[in-house]
């Protein structure tokens, strides 16, 4: 069967560089999955930077290997210490750390390794056997089939995701309008530089990123600090070989949930902005509807964690199906991805399969690559990890980030203003999250509204008659209805959630 | 999320939107261009997040007149001004000691303050780390990746004199 991801396997086997960096990040991503606190999108922000010394194959390898294997490694945290190291393993502590409290966490380990290489393994074929065939077909859509595209997109990621639909679209519509300081693309004017020099040439995605996820999260552990200092405890496991295994009839009744969920998380994971966590909570939610025994549930149902992360796996290599064929990225470690390959001069979108065939294909294999290891390092490292993580202290952590996180932005431009920029994002990343809005949506608009100005301008110089080129191309119609129709939606939902006596009612 | 909460960051987005808003009416266009120009898209986001914005303090006005204008959390502004606070000094701080001593003073320093702040204590911690993270970022970044470290404004040295041998050493 001759299909480009042999070239890819041969790619990354061929290269000692890309293999070593699919090996390192793979550890790394468990680490940093498996800190709390310490999240993936975190420390993928940290270590762009780095990716600047490497090759583009090897860059993209490594920040890859790292997202995907750190969605496992927020699981061990959540099942021996009912704390998720990373937010998509939230309805993995569910079921998990019951199971740990009766002395079975090697069982509920094990089985989170083997859902989660299953559902990214499904999710990672479907990426190497399915993008490419998509984008067949976006490789057509001109400049308004693109604007449309990216208003549906911005809808879902600001209206979808959290309570407040106004405070989401308010996150997306702010990211879009940091993301036009700058020269303009079209006419080269400068815009909102301030007198500024260096902002002539934008706001930095790398300071922006490392504000926002970094700083504003050591801002956030600053004021929560009274906290910290809790000591992890290992619990004792129970004698019984069986308790710390997976049994084949186990397995076997775990199937149909994996399956289910697998499919839940790769639709999920496709949806731009939407991502991991709430992959996994529609599927734990789904499969635990569906039980028969549902009274278990909460107690340690094995059934439980099979289900969360299966989906949250699965999202990974779906994510990258609207990020590869349209450009628009499924998730925050899509995005940072994304920055990646622009990091490198390699534009995203479907032109991607012509004119960096070999290092996507190169790409997709480590993933598989990825899956791999971090399955080894996952079912006979899992405890060890644990043990690790038990005596980090956490008071030491964040300060650590933080100094890091310093030099790391330093390294982008050897300026002090984007140090001084990160900061000023922390800040900025603080108070959103003091406020709850959203930072997902606010990143990814951040990242995506450069190309859907363009798309926009370049829409109204095609046609003589202007906003009217909308109305005479079906499918941009079909994504800015479809754009209206989800606000509508999630604004009429919200607005009944509330009973109308709370609707002004102060919270506390 | 509370009214309040909505109330006031309604405001503090409104302002940042107002800013730029007036800020784009600055920006040069050329009545010859075709299309929509520079300035429109700005300012079209910035008028629309000032309409929800708005949309915001409506729905939480009625809320917030009740609590008898009760906009702070006396508990989180507390906390902001005893931590958050001084640790944004220290990251502010951190690019000015930067910019007058360097890199490898200001990170031993800063290592220190910000372990400190965070609860830890003793020679250990707010001594022997900060010199161990300091020198091994030092070494690692401006030695072996060879990043460019600009002259401080109070002491300037050129790193140069311990990298120099260390390279030579390492074959690099």
């Amino acid at each position: 069967m001759d299909h480009p991801i042999f070239d890819g396997i041969a790619t990354l086997f061929g290269s000692g560089w890309a293999l070593f960096y699919a090996v390192l990040g793979t550890a790394i991503g468990l680490l940093a999955g498996a800190i709390p606190g310490l999240t993936a999108s975190a420390a993928i922000s940290m270590l762009i930077p780095l990716t600047f010394y490497l090759d583009p194959l090897s860059a993209l390898i490594f920040i890859y290997t790292i997202g995907k294997a750190a969605s496992f490694g927020g699981s061990i945290p959540a099942i021996l210490f009912n704390t998720p190291g990373t937010p998509q393993a939230s309805a993995t502590q569910l079921e998990g750390y019951p199971l740990t409290q009766q002395g079975k966490q090697g069982k509920a380990l094990k089985m989170a390794v083997i859902a989660s290489a299953l559902g990214d393994t499904f999710s990672e074929l479907l990426l190497i056997f399915g993008a490419a065939f998509i984008a067949i077909y976006t490789v057509r859509m001109g400049p308004p089939e693109l604007f449309g595209v990216f208003c549906c997109a911005f809808v879902i990621i600001g209206s979808v995701i959290g309570k407040s639909v106004v405070r989401g679209l308010i996150s997306t519509l702010l990211g879009i309008l940091l993301s036009l300081v700058g020269l303009d693309p079209i006419s080269a004017v400068p815009r909102f530089d301030f007198g500024v020099p260096y902002l002539q040439s934008g706001i930095g995605l790398v300071p922006v990123l490392l504000g926002v996820f970094v700083v504003s999260e050591v801002f956030v552990q600053i004021a929560n600090r009274g906290s910290l200092g809790a000591e992890r405890m290992l619990s004792k496991k129970s004698d019984r070989p069986e308790d710390n295994r997976v049994t084949w009839p186990e397995f076997k009744q775990c199937i149909p949930v994996m399956a289910k969920s697998t499919g839940l998380g790769t639709i999920i994971g496709m949806l731009p902005g939407i991502g991991a966590s709430a992959a996994c909570f529609v599927a734990y939610a789904e499969a635990k509807r569906s039980s028969k025994t549902p009274e278990r549930w909460g107690k340690g149902a094995i059934e439980g964690v099979a289900a969360a992360e299966s989906a949250n796996n699965s999202v990974s290599g779906a994510n990258l199906i609207p990020l590869l064929t349209l450009g628009i990225p499924g998730s925050v470690l899509a995005a940072l991805l994304g920055g990646v390959f622009l990091i490198h001069g390699m534009s995203i979108g479907p032109k991607i399969f012509v004119e960096s065939k070999d290092i996507v294909y190169g790409l997709f294999a480590s993933g598989l690559l990825c899956i791999a290891l971090y399955f080894l390092m996952g079912y006979f490292g899992s405890n060890l990890v644990g043990r690790v993580i038990a005596i980090l202290p956490v008071r030491a952590i964040y300060p650590f980030i933080f100094v890091t996180s310093i030099v790391a932005v330093y390294a982008l431009r050897n300026t002090l203003f984007d140090v001084a920029a990160m900061c000023v994002f922390g800040l900025f990343g603080y108070i959103m999250k003091k406020f709850d809005y959203s930072l997902p949506a606010f990143i990814i608009a951040f990242i995506l509204g450069p190309g859907a100005e363009e798309a926009l301008r370049q829409s109204l110089l095609l046609s003589p008659d202007g906003w009217g080129i909308f109305l005479e191309r079906p499918v941009a119609m079909f994504f800015i209805l479809a754009a209206v129709a989800i606000v509508a939606f999630r604004a009429y939902q919200t607005t009944r959630a509330k009973p109308a006596g709370e609707q002004l009612e102060m919270a506390e | 999320m509370s009214a309040r909460a909505d109330f006031v960051s309604a405001f503090l987005m409104m302002g940042i939107a107002i800013v730029f808003f007036v800020t784009a009416t600055t920006i040069e266009v050329d009545p010859h261009e075709p299309g929509i120009g520079s300035r429109a898209v700005p300012m079209a986001l910035a008028l629309l997040i000032c309409l929800l914005s708005l949309c915001l303090i409506a729905r939480s006005f009625r809320a917030v007149r009740q609590s008898g204008w009760a906009l702070l959390d006396r508990d989180e502004l507390d906390l902001f001004v005893a931590w958050v606070l001084p640790m944004a000094a220290i990251a502010i701080g951190y690019v000015v000691l930067i910019d007058m001593f360097q890199y490898l003073l200001p990170t031993v320093v800063v290592t220190a303050a910000t372990l400190a702040l965070f609860g830890n204590r003793g020679k250990t911690w707010l001594l022997a780390t900060p010199v161990a993270v300091g020198l091994a970022y030092y070494v690692v970044f401006f030695g072996l990746l060879r990043l460019l470290e600009s002259p401080g404004t109070v002491i300037e040295y050129e790193n140069n004199i311990f990298f120099g041998p260390l390279r030579k050493l390492l074959g690099l």
